[in-house]
């Protein structure tokens, strides 16, 4: 070969190299167009960057910590709901205290048998492609949104939503519920409201355009990097004071980018270097920005702990079983090694939080916290434990608080002397798994903030397999009640009645931190969830 | 020449074909869901089913996999459930951050490794020597993880010079894109390089006690002379390969400094999807990795005879 030759092969080699990376970055731009939910519209759309006022920064970036799966507000876990609360609103929504407040309802009544409920919609609320609200609108929706979630379908049964006029929806029941407000509010698959057109379009994976009513409108998603939004120019607030995701929003941000950064280091130095105001944090590191005089420290009630047993095992199934594990739980304990500080926890013996007054209950505590090996001990002899191996489910995602929690459960059983074994999986194949009756025994979770206890997902069949004819029944009366007298009762019941049946054991709230910097103001969290309607960042 | 390449590239086929069907066999072997991924704890039971039926999940395996393997072969690597859209655009999308920080953490290794080891093989014993072991120990003892910490704590949140993480792409800027890949790619290049450096040590090592080096001293060649012109070319082939081998890692995606440093690369994508279980990109993205090695292999092959003109191909 000679030199020349041998030249040029080199050249042809790099040229043919820097050909295949130039085809495939330049294929991106037309095959991700495809379709509109993949988010990847052109730069363009973006509106150019003006400040609302002079002082105040047009653009703010808030840090994720996981990934978004869909932006379809029905289907929204744990993460999207970050996003999607911003883009989307329901007909009512909790205020801070978890209180319903109509969102896109005017008002509502209220039958006098409790059965049938009339929404009385909003008049002119526009839907970020221009096209008012109106109540088929509102039916589409919530039918589908019904249709996707559990706790729904268990509250309304078989009843739909039905148009009444333009402005009217009327809903049906077979039976009184009080719950069914609580049901519209609540952020997880929230019962957002999109256009009629949206809805119909979408498939079994979600919708197929992000609409919303919200003080964002959705530009665009690179997947796993960020969702942008921008203000929706012809928001239409209400008129009363912000609370929770409820009241007046008004949008001081012109762009909202939501960055998936999945690392907390990661997150946390971004924190510290500027590019972020805001950012949970850890208490690894809490003393890096104690000692900082421009942020706020700031703890918000996360989630509850809760140990669920699988009613269909064969220990489980015997509720003598149930009451030994309770009788050993120290929660104290427990939450300690789960998130590390006193400061974080707080002992709960009520499956609902205090700060949520209408359901609230101290029924049945002296369940709670036992930490009584010897009654343990003596309540497995009587069940007549036989050293059979108890399958704790568990995951090392999310922060790895659900394997703290479990680790110590797995100390306080193996010290009654139950033969225990851990199972950890990644999220996924833990979700498979706890659906299935014969994969496990336990099940140590963090849960997102019950608003009602119709929705304590533990007490339905779908969830640990609960199968009792009497919890049914006081589910059902508790769901009935009208009166606050009524449903005070019927809660202390439901409670009472739980700590014996044990379906879950409670064992306390948690709180997270984070910190914000003080040029950024106005940011209402719900159980974590931000709503930055009103956030105003000083440049 | 041509025909070598061809005859190389064909012979890709059926270490992909295999592959395929492990890569296949052992995803539908972990137990997990995309769809109850995708839908979360609330949704009802009836809800998932649906969804798995629209995803194909019902099929048997061998449906599944003829399904699969009809599209690929067409060079439909399917769509992915989650990012909704063609496994070849997320692949092309997520290849662009990675070749970009592959191709500069390399160079990162070889302005560090070259010149190191050369002058540590001939000044065998000396300062250079003790220091290229120091280094090398250093590069290989500390973790790519832990040195990225220190990097982007002291350049990005102490200086404030670097940005932490993220990702710009080239049409955003020269600057803007290099500005955002330093610090990973140094965390990358400076434990590719300690390898890189003790190969090249130990190769020129080799030559330089080769008894043509004796003969070109006796005939009054220089020291530079003898250790650029004749040492280096004769010790470069192993170097090559090391070269070869550490790209061809690069380009697989380094999924930690990846997630650090937040930069949406093959690593990421791989990572992401597997947590998901998103099955047409994981097939997708292994495949792809599988024949970039190939590739790089063969293109370090041709590099042989370009610098050793004593090989020939065949």
């Amino acid at each position: 070969m000679n030199k020349l030759y041998r030249h040029s092969l080199l050249a042809l080699l790099i040229l043919a190299l820097f050909a295949v990376y130039g085809c495939s970055s330049g294929n991106n731009g037309g095959g991700g167009n495809g379709n509109a939910a993949s988010g990847t519209s052109s730069p363009g759309t973006s509106s150019p960057a003006e400040p609302v006022s002079a002082d105040l920064a047009s653009e703010l970036h808030f840090p994720l910590a996981q990934q978004v799966p869909t932006l379809d507000p029905h289907l929204a876990l744990n993460t999207n709901v970050y996003v999607t609360m911003n883009i989307f609103e329901g007909l009512f929504a909790f205020d801070e205290n978890f209180k319903p407040v109509p969102m896109l309802a005017e008002s509502y009544d209220l039958s006098e048998d409790g059965k049938t409920y009339t929404f009385h919609l909003r008049h002119g609320v526009k839907f970020h492609n221009g096209k008012e609200m109106k109540a088929e609108d509102v039916v589409a929706s919530l039918n589908r949104w019904k249709s996707l979630t559990g706790r729904a379908q268990a509250s309304l049964g078989d009843s739909e939503f039905a148009v009444k006029d333009d402005y009217t929806v009327e809903l049906a029941l077979k039976e009184p519920r009080n719950d069914i407000l609580a049901q519209l509010s609540h952020v997880l698959n929230n019962a957002a409201i999109m256009p009629k057109e949206v809805v119909e379009a979408a498939g079994p994976d979600g919708v197929k355009e992000y609409i919303g009513t919200g003080p964002f409108k959705f530009v665009e998603w690179k997947q796993d990097q960020y969702v942008h939004l921008s203000k929706f120019d012809d928001y239409q607030s209400v008129d009363a004071p912000p609370s929770g995701f409820s009241g007046k929003k008004e949008a001081f941000l012109q762009d909202v980018f939501f960055d998936i950064v999945p690392d907390s280091a990661t997150r946390f130095a971004s924190f510290l270097s500027g590019t972020y105001d805001y950012v949970d944090v850890s208490l690894d590191n809490l003393p890096q920005v104690q000692g900082l005089s421009d942020v706020t420290l700031n703890k918000n009630l996360g989630s509850d702990i809760n140990l669920v047993f699988n009613k269909k095992s064969p220990l489980f199934s015997d509720v003598k079983y149930r009451q030994a594990v309770a009788a050993v739980l120290d929660a104290d304990e427990i939450l300690l090694g789960t998130v590390s500080s006193p400061e974080l926890y707080r002992l709960n013996p009520s499956y609902m939080y205090p700060e949520n007054t209408t359901w609230y209950s101290e029924a049945g505590k002296e369940n709670y916290n036992q930490k009584n090996p010897d009654k343990a001990k003596q309540l497995l002899q009587e069940a007549g434990y036989d050293g059979r191996e108890v399958t704790l489910l568990t995951t090392k995602e999310l922060g790895g608080s659900f394997y703290n929690a479990t680790i110590v459960v797995q100390k306080e059983l193996e010290s009654i002397g139950v033969k225990t074994k851990l199972d950890i999986n990644d999220f996924a194949t833990l979700l498979k798994k706890r659906a299935d009756p014969n994969a496990w025994d336990i099940y140590v979770g963090l849960f997102t903030m019950p608003s009602t206890p119709s929705q304590l997902l533990y007490l339905n069949p779908t969830y640990g397999f609960a199968d009792d004819a009497k919890l049914a029944e006081l589910n059902k009366a508790l769901t009935a009640a009208s009166s606050d007298e009524e449903i005070k009762q019927a809660n202390d019941a439901l409670q009472q009645y739980e700590w014996e049946y044990l379906a879950a054991v409670k064992i306390g709230d948690t709180y997270s931190q984070t910190a914000t910097r003080h040029k950024l103001t106005g940011l209402k969290t719900l159980a974590g969830y931000p709503n930055l309607a009103n956030v105003k960042l000083s440049k | 020449m041509a025909f070598y390449i061809a005859r190389r590239l064909l012979a890709t086929i059926p270490v992909l074909f295999v592959l395929s069907v492990i890569v296949f066999l052992i995803i539908y072997l972990i137990p997990g869901d995309p769809a109850a991924v995708m839908l979360g704890d609330g949704a009802s039971p009836e809800t998932i089913e649906t969804l798995r039926e629209q995803m194909g999940l019902n099929l048997p395996l061998l449906p599944q996999y003829g399904r699969w393997i009809g599209h690929a072969l067409q060079g439909d690597l399917g769509d992915s459930f989650f990012m909704r859209q063609p496994v070849r655009t997320a692949l092309a999308e997520h290849l662009g951050p990675t070749l970009s920080l592959a191709v500069l953490a390399e160079l990162v290794a070889i302005v560090i490794a070259l010149p190191l080891g050369i002058r540590a093989a001939s000044r065998r014993g000396e300062l250079a020597d003790k220091t290229l072991t120091g280094f090398s120990l250093f590069g290989i003892t500390v973790p790519g993880f832990v040195l990225s910490m220190f990097t982007v704590l002291l350049f990005s949140v102490q200086l404030k010079w670097l940005p932490v993480s993220g990702y710009k792409p080239l049409s955003d800027g020269l600057w803007m894109h290099l500005k955002y890949l330093i610090l990973p790619a140094l965390s990358l290049g400076i434990v590719q390089a300690s390898l890189l450096a003790r190969v090249t040590r130990s190769s020129m090592l080799d030559v330089l006690n080769e008894s043509f080096v004796k003969t070109a001293l006796a005939k009054g060649v220089g020291e530079r002379g003898i250790v650029y012109r004749h040492a280096l070319r004769n010790a470069l082939l192993p170097i090559l390969t090391v070269i070869g081998g550490s790209f061809g890692t690069l380009i697989a995606g380094a999924a930690v400094i990846e997630s650090i440093f937040n930069i949406p690369g093959m690593g990421q994508l791989l990572v992401n999807s597997v947590q998901r279980r998103d099955y047409a990109v994981i097939q997708g993205v292994v495949l792809f990795v599988a024949f970039a090695y190939v590739l790089v292999n063969l293109v370090v092959d041709l590099l042989y005879a370009i610098v050793d003109p004593r090989i020939r191909l065949k």
